[in-house]
């Protein structure tokens, strides 16, 4: 998986969010991509927590929207893994965490329910570059 | 783990924190939001050729119809225009004559909405127009809030939803004065006297306090007042008259610096 491409892919999206809010109803694609690759990988939580805190800023003006969340997640899935196995259920419990944080940040639910769908897509496709074969 | 490490670790976790305390009060968002600004305009570039090329697609009988209205009413509005620079000068010799000073003081401009912030409660906006901090934007129903920053042809408005904006408004003709701030999705309306309380749906407007604002412009409708057991001022809130998520256009008003002879005393 390409970094860059990915950072890119973001920065593409916030400028979608930006430039598009008032014309259809769009997810926010750069959040649902960084999410995507802290889930599919958790080693990735450097770079995403950066490019996160750029979202924040650009999008909300504030670093604290979802970076705080961001920044937690790779803690309880390293934590919840420990505990009780590795599993999905720790997974998908962060990805609503970090996915609320935008909602109450005044994005509108459907926007919500569309980064959420968009998320389980992108983690679907980048888990596979993670993948390790038997 | 050695302690140096866990030290080393620590230390490593205090300097990010710090470095985000730091970025939070910085304007970095809206200087990184200035510098998308362009790429913005390039994706809004298809819209625009396919606006323009729809022209070509348009009956010529129509489009010289249209053209010959237009030109009736640029006539029109020239005339106007000569009318009122006539005006001006004559309203600026009397100005001089009985040494009143220009009490509007602003320039206004048209400026073009290049981008929006997505969530609903402090709807930024981005706009392509050359301006200045704190220039007054304002759509054809009220008030919209002030420039934060600009630069390069293109600037990023702080709406009046922004928690960090206050704007002194009264109701016309009477000795109100209050003050609006913004609070998400609505605003609130502070220093307004339990006897002085405005009907639920009457409209407030800048009173000019403070010299940002120009006087008279509508700013926000009542919506609920409420009565607080023990408190001197109501609990007032009130939505803006101005909806500017769907506007394309906005009027930018920036105050003139006073002339020379002005400020001689």
């Amino acid at each position: 998986m390409s970094i860059p491409l990915l950072l890119f892919a973001c920065l593409i999206g916030i400028i979608f969010n930006l430039g598009f809010s008032a014309v259809f109803l769009q997810p926010d694609w750069s959040l649902a991509l960084l999410l995507a690759a802290l889930l599919a990988h958790r080693g990735n939580w450097l770079w995403v927590s950066f490019a996160t805190g750029a979202h924040d800023l650009v999008l909300h003006w504030s670093v604290f929207i979802s970076l705080p969340w961001v920044l937690l997640t790779p803690i309880i899935i390293t934590w919840s893994d420990a505990q009780i196995g590795p599993s999905l259920l720790q997974r998908m419990f962060a990805m609503l965490m970090v996915i609320s944080s935008i909602f109450f940040a005044g994005w509108s639910f459907p926007s919500c329910i569309l980064t959420l769908l968009l998320c389980l897509i992108f983690w679907h496709l980048i888990a596979r570059f993670y993948v390790q074969p038997a | 783990m050695p302690r140096r490490h866990i030290l080393w670790r620590v230390v490593l976790g205090l300097l990010i924190f710090i470095a985000v305390l730091a970025l939070q009060r910085m304007p970095i968002g809206q200087y990184i939001t200035l510098g998308l600004s362009p790429l913005i305009s390039t994706l809004h570039a298809p819209a625009r050729w396919w606006h323009d090329n729809e022209l070509w697609l348009q009956d010529r009988d129509k489009l010289q119809t249209e053209l010959i209205e237009t030109q009736n009413s640029l006539e029109q509005q020239t005339a106007l225009i000569q009318q009122g620079k006539s005006l001006a000068e004559e309203n600026t010799q009397l100005r001089k004559l009985l040494k009143i000073t220009n009490i509007h003081g602003y320039t206004w401009r048209a400026a073009q909405v290049l981008g929006r912030s997505p969530d609903k409660k402090s709807r930024r906006l981005i706009l392509q127009v050359q301006s200045k901090s704190d220039d007054v934007v304002v759509s054809s129903s009220g008030l919209v809030g002030l420039v934060d920053k600009s630069h390069a042809g293109s600037a990023v408005v702080r709406t009046i939803l922004d928690a960090s904006l206050a704007v002194p408004v009264t109701v016309p003709g009477s000795p109100l004065a209050a003050l609006i701030r913004g609070q998400g999705d609505h605003l609130l309306v502070d220093f307004i006297p339990l006897d002085q309380t405005p009907t639920i749906g009457a409209v407030l407007q800048t009173s000019g306090a403070g010299g940002v604002f120009p006087p008279g412009i509508s700013v926000a409708r009542i919506t609920h007042i409420e009565a607080l057991q023990g408190r001197i001022f109501a609990r007032v809130e009130a939505t803006p008259t101005a909806h500017w998520q769907r506007d394309n256009w906005l009027a930018i008003a920036s105050r003139m610096s006073p002339p020379a002879d002005s400020l001689a005393p």
